[in-house]
């Protein structure tokens, strides 16, 4: 993990950093990653990857219109609300 | 007569249905309790004081009637602050919540709920559930309520400690990586992993969702088992909800363990301290006087489950917390001139420091270029875990291991130590939610005044099993009794 890697990262995680921080957060990561290394010397090729523990089909509800209005319940958790509709800042100028 | 704090919750049903006190009377006595204790281990971060007399008033008149809705009708209890309740904050104890307060409850909420559970508030948590000491909570840390100088564990610290603390008879958490077991055991309680997909997951505040799993804590395992039948069940607004239709664990309580096989998992001691090696050895004595047959067993492939386990649950982590973008609910940054600056600067304000690099680690590692080397491969050694457990049970009933490697730290200890160290100490944890097993985490004994507890873990869908056996366990023992003096 080097400076330019962990401004790419931060970036794909939309994340501004510390400046004063990222030296002690490459030390962590590096650190952390050389953890993960372990598994590379593992002989797992012959094993199929497992994404759910019991292996079962995600499980699909019925396609069903909802007509309660949620619109007061989740403003009042919205950061910016105005006229019905959760503001931002500006995209185009 | 014993402190009402110092029974259990199959205890004080009973004193609710001998009419001695009624569900008010027990819940103004907690929330007194709450208030007198709480300053010294900070466990709780919301009281909804108002909520649980209004909901101790009608449970007072279910009992008049002689219609209490289940064991748990008129008992008091707490939930983890990641899981959702209507009118009630849930921050997750993130600053990115603090202000967040849900318009639904989470679905373990509602049945806990229509059981006539009495909720007193909301408890602490290690941010977004990424710890294991409690310290990374935006409200502080949590006290060890047996050595206020050290840490209860966590994620769900603020639930173990106030279980432990008597300042309720029980108490909800979640378990990723250990989150329920590791603070049961560092507070000397009686901590229930599920089978995944046995207990709804919807409205729980995601973090690994492959992995997250709720659970519960409380001072037996006997009240374990009335509570999960309270909690268990398929719930179609999870889509990983299991179809399997739950036992009424409590049915299970009278088995015997003669003739079962209890695999002592060997290879998890030998690294443990002698004295705490010790501990785990006697539990499997008192199984095998109990009728067990004790075998020793290994399980080779848990030295490749806690990097597979922080690459897999930071993998999901990165893809969870995306949603914090300070648009629609959340943090949101001040004074910031375009919609990228907003998120990047948002998140940066919102998120406390272990968030952030689990969120990092997990970003770089679905990464392009990295992803096979990474994520793929976590996944083949997922499976090689699996494939660990299932071998084990073709000859063993349960295992025995112990919960942690160490006792309690003291708080600020972790901060010494490098991330891959602090991470190893989830070692023997891990292992049971990669594999989606069900496991519960029971006192053993105590090492200079702080306890011990070992795991007994199970094939899929095996609780009634588990809970039988520590039941069993603790009619011959008194561990489970040990109260701390606050």
């Amino acid at each position: 993990m080097d400076l330019q890697t962990l401004h790419n990262t931060a970036h794909l995680a939309r994340i501004t950093l510390n400046p004063e921080q990222e030296d002690a957060l490459i030390q962590d990561l590096s650190n952390i990653f050389s953890l993960f290394n372990t598994l590379e010397q593992a002989a797992l090729s012959h094993l199929s990857p497992l994404a759910h523990p019991l292996e079962h089909h995600q499980l699909l509800r019925e396609d069903l219109v909802d007509s309660r209005d949620m619109h007061p319940s989740l403003a009042q958790n919205a950061p910016a609300y105005e006229a019905g509709f959760i503001t931002v800042p500006t995209v185009i100028k | 007569m014993t402190a009402l704090h110092l029974h259990t919750a199959t205890q004080l049903h009973q004193l609710l249905k001998n009419r001695e006190l009624t569900p008010t009377e027990l819940t103004q006595y907690y929330l007194e309790r709450i208030q007198n204790i709480d300053p010294k281990i900070n466990s709780f971060v919301c009281h909804t004081t108002e909520y649980a007399l209004a909901a101790a008033a009608e449970s007072d008149k279910r009992w008049q009637n002689n219609a209490p809705r289940s064991l748990l009708d008129g008992i008091p209890m707490a939930h983890k602050d990641n899981f959702c309740t209507q009118t009630i904050p849930t921050t997750a104890c993130s600053k990115m919540l603090a202000k967040f307060v849900p318009s639904y409850n989470a679905t373990v909420v509602e049945k806990l709920a229509q059981q006539g559970a009495i909720m007193l508030g909301k408890l602490s948590m290690d941010e977004f559930a990424m710890g294991s000491t409690n310290e990374t909570s935006y409200f502080g840390a949590v006290h060890n309520p047996w050595h206020v100088a050290h840490v209860p564990g966590g994620s769900s610290g603020g639930s173990a400690a106030a279980v432990a603390a008597r300042l309720v008879p029980y108490a909800t958490g979640t378990d990723t990586g250990g989150s329920v077991r590791q603070p049961a055991a560092h507070c000397g309680i009686t901590g229930l992993k599920p089978t995944y997909g046995s207990v709804s997951r919807w409205g729980i505040i995601a973090f690994a969702s492959s992995l997250d799993q709720a659970g519960c804590l409380a001072n037996s395992a006997e009240d374990i088992a009335y509570i999960l039948n309270g909690m268990a069940g398929h719930d179609a607004k999870d889509s990983t909800s299991s179809l399997h239709t739950p036992e009424t664990f409590h049915h299970a309580l009278t088995d015997s363990l003669k003739g079962k096989r209890i695999g002592l998992v060997e290879n998890y001691l030998k690294d443990l301290p002698p004295e705490m090696a010790t501990l785990i050895e006697e539990c499997a004595d008192a199984f095998r006087q109990l009728g067990a047959e004790i075998v020793p067993i290994q399980l080779s492939q848990n030295e490749l489950a806690v990097a597979t386990y922080y690459l897999i649950a930071s993998a999901e982590a990165s893809s969870n917390l995306a949603r914090y973008d300070g648009v629609r609910y959340g943090h949101r940054a001040e004074n910031v001139s375009d919609l990228a600056q907003l998120y990047c600067q948002s998140r940066a304000e919102g998120f406390g420091e272990e968030v952030k690099r689990r969120i990092l680690i997990g970003t770089y590692a679905l990464s392009a270029g990295y992803y096979d080397a990474y994520y793929e491969q976590a996944r083949r050694a997922r499976r090689a875990i699996l494939n660990d457990y299932q071998q084990a049970f073709e000859s063993v009933d349960l295992l025995l291991a112990p919960t942690t490697p160490t006792t309690a730290p003291k708080i600020g200890d972790n901060a010494t130590k490098s991330k891959a160290e602090v991470f190893l100490s989830d070692l023997y944890t891990v292992g049971v939610n990669l594999a989606g097993l069900p496991a519960i985490s029971f006192p053993v004994g105590q090492l200079a005044g702080l306890p011990v507890g070992a795991q007994l873990i199970g094939a899929h869908f095996s609780e009634a099993s588990l809970l039988n056996a520590v039941y069993q366990y603790q009619q011959h023992t008194d561990y489970h009794k040990a109260a701390p003096s606050l």
